[in-house]
């Protein structure tokens, strides 16, 4: 189910920010309830010992004026003089003899202890302080001073809703706040979006340039380019390759075409039919290497591809890829290889490929009748197959790319007949049996590729990062 | 008739000399691009049926080059590439006509009775 994460973020944000405020709000209740309390209690204390001063001068309590039940109560000050049994025999007015005796209090202010103390006066609340009369005044024993408790209870009722209120209107500030923030945050991402949406299929060199400049969105942005960039390279290839089929397969149908169409254009002797038969089946040949070649470097991109690696002898191998080359002929194709057995874990099936590939590129890019020389060795628990030819090799500034699976070829060499991935596909091969490939430009000329299996069991491979190498380690006179 | 063909794949070379000898074509092959620049700057040629994709020097080159040293005869291009950049490329190159693989032979061998016909020429 979709949700919007701004919303989402920004509701959660305003509870959190609504109960840090109500729980801060209650804090600061609890704090200013009991500040007020603690001052009436200083009041009432200070009003013990003017009231308790004015009884030792003059015997008797400060009189309030004579007001009603109301100004009583908004004047808000009871004082009364209790004898030792507790009875008030003084008062500052009348109305302050029903004010209720806390007898713990009392006896305690009796034995010389101040206390304050809640109380009740006709139903109402009261704080009262109990405090032991000065001198001889009369009967008087305890002086007791009381206020409302009232007037602090509403003001820290007041105070008590304007803090919620405050935190209510904080916690809404915050949802408005959160939601800009977000929709600020968001805006961003939604414009890179609609960006990306607009790309068009097809279409190469497109790049997020939206909010490019934002260095917390600079390395997301990156990301985003790299990977449209490896897309694009990718899709480019794919391209290439689609094209390059098309390409490659219409030679040798053109060359059957043509060989049908004038086996059929006059009557002819039976052994030329035979011939246009036997070259059309030359040409179905070709078609067939160019699809197989195909549908294996699909199945490598795709990963579809696993290598079934036995122990087997590479002499072997590389020996009956030399055998099919001879076949073919137009070259002169010699091969070196040690008396003992050269074991490695490989997918034979698979490195025969590999020696055609190489086989087949050497023949293609030199002059018919010139060598080819393959040598297969063993060295630093190691088993080499090396290819050399003596064609124009390959120049400076390419032999980097040869196994580059976007290399398509270098004009030096000539054409490429056979989707011209001969050396990408050998590479994807090698890289599959964890070995190396690599390429150096020979002395005068030529070319020679060097493949390097791990003769170790399976897995015992060489790094990654040594895979697929071309280097140059001759000096070029040739070119 | 004359007829020089630059083409790099043996079979389809051979095949298109010995097929235009048959219509009594005077058929000469070359396998590469400065083969047949070389031959056709040497010598009198009626037509050349040249291959697009050739190695180092392409069917292109030679086109131009052959057109820049003045020869005018008519180049009938055959090609597997059929983009319209690559088109435009021959034809800019002073190509006459292209013929895209694969072809039927009598359409080529009308093409090139058309093109070295006196009313093209």
């Amino acid at each position: 189910m979709a949700f919007s994460l701004g919303r989402t973020l920004a509701v959660r944000f305003a509870l959190t920010m609504g109960l840090a405020l109500v729980a801060i709000a209650l804090w600061a209740y609890r704090g200013t309830t009991q500040i007020l309390r603690d001052q009436l209690d200083r009041s009432l204390h200070s009003s013990y010992q003017v009231q308790s001063a004015a009884l030792a001068l003059q015997g008797s309590i400060v009189p309030l004026p004579n007001v009603d039940e109301q100004g009583f109560i908004e004047i808000n000050r009871m004082v009364v003089g209790r004898d030792v049994t507790g009875r008030i025999v003084q008062a500052n007015a009348d109305l302050a003899m029903d004010l209720a005796l806390d007898s713990i209090a009392f006896r305690r202010a009796l034995k010389g202890q101040p206390t304050t103390t809640d109380g009740t006066w006709r139903g109402r609340r009261v704080r009262a302080f109990y405090g032991p009369a000065r001198g001889t005044a009369g009967a008087v024993a305890v002086l007791e001073v009381a206020s409302f408790v009232a007037p602090i209870q509403a003001a820290s009722r007041d105070a008590l809703f304007r803090m919620i209120a405050t935190a209510l209107l904080g916690a809404l500030a915050s949802l408005a706040g959160a939601l800009w923030l977000i929709r600020s945050a968001l805006e961003p991402v939604e414009a890179i979006a609609r960006q990306a949406g607009a790309m068009q299929g097809g279409r190469t060199g497109q790049r997020i340039t939206a909010h490019a400049d934002v260095i917390e969105l600079r390395g997301l942005i990156e990301v985003l380019n790299q990977m449209l960039e490896r897309l694009e390279r990718s899709y480019e290839w794919h391209r290439q390759i689609v094209r390059d089929l098309g390409h490659d397969l219409r030679t040798p149908i053109a060359t059957m075409r043509a060989t049908v169409e004038m086996a059929l254009w006059t009557e002819r002797p039976l052994d030329q039919y035979r011939e246009a038969l036997a070259s059309t089946l030359e040409e179905i040949d070709r078609l067939t290497h160019i699809t197989d070649a195909f549908s294996l470097l699909a199945k490598l991109e795709s990963g579809d591809l696993v290598p079934t690696l036995v122990q087997t002898d590479v002499r072997t191998v590389a020996g009956q890829a030399v055998d099919r080359a001879r076949e073919v002929g137009g070259h002169d194709i010699r091969f070196t290889r040690p008396d003992e057995a050269l074991q490695a874990p490989v997918d034979a099936r698979l490195l025969g490929i590999v020696v055609d590939q190489l086989l087949d590129n050497a023949r293609r890019h030199t002059p018919p009748g010139t060598k080819v020389d393959v040598a297969v060795a063993a060295q630093d628990g190691h088993v080499r197959v090396i290819v050399e030819d003596e064609g124009p090799g390959v120049s400076e500034d390419k032999i980097g790319q040869l196994f580059n699976r976007f290399y398509r070829g270098d004009p030096a060499r000539g054409r490429q007949a056979g989707l011209g991935l001969g050396l990408t596909l050998a590479a994807a091969l090698v890289d599959l049996h964890g070995g190396r490939i690599t390429a150096e430009r020979r002395s005068p000329r030529g070319l020679r590729i060097r493949i390097e299996l791990p003769s170790g069991p399976p897995g015992d491979s060489l790094s990654n990062s040594h895979r697929s190498e071309a280097r140059q380690d001759q000096p070029d006179r040739a070119r | 008739m004359r007829i020089l063909i630059v083409e790099d794949d043996p079979k389809l070379g051979a095949l298109l000399q010995a097929g235009l000898r048959e219509e009594e074509f005077d058929a000469e092959w070359v396998k590469s691009g400065e083969e047949g620049v070389a031959r056709a700057l040497t010598e009198r040629y009626d037509l050349l049926l040249l291959d697009y994709m050739l190695p180092k020097k392409n069917g292109r080159d030679v086109a131009t080059e052959l057109r820049r040293a003045g020869r005018q005869f008519p180049i009938l291009m055959l090609t597997a590439r059929d983009s319209a950049d690559d088109l435009e490329e021959a034809l800019r190159a002073g190509v006459s006509d292209l013929m895209g693989k694969p072809f039927r032979f009598a359409e080529l061998v009308d093409r090139i009775v058309r093109l070295t016909s006196p009313t093209e020429s």
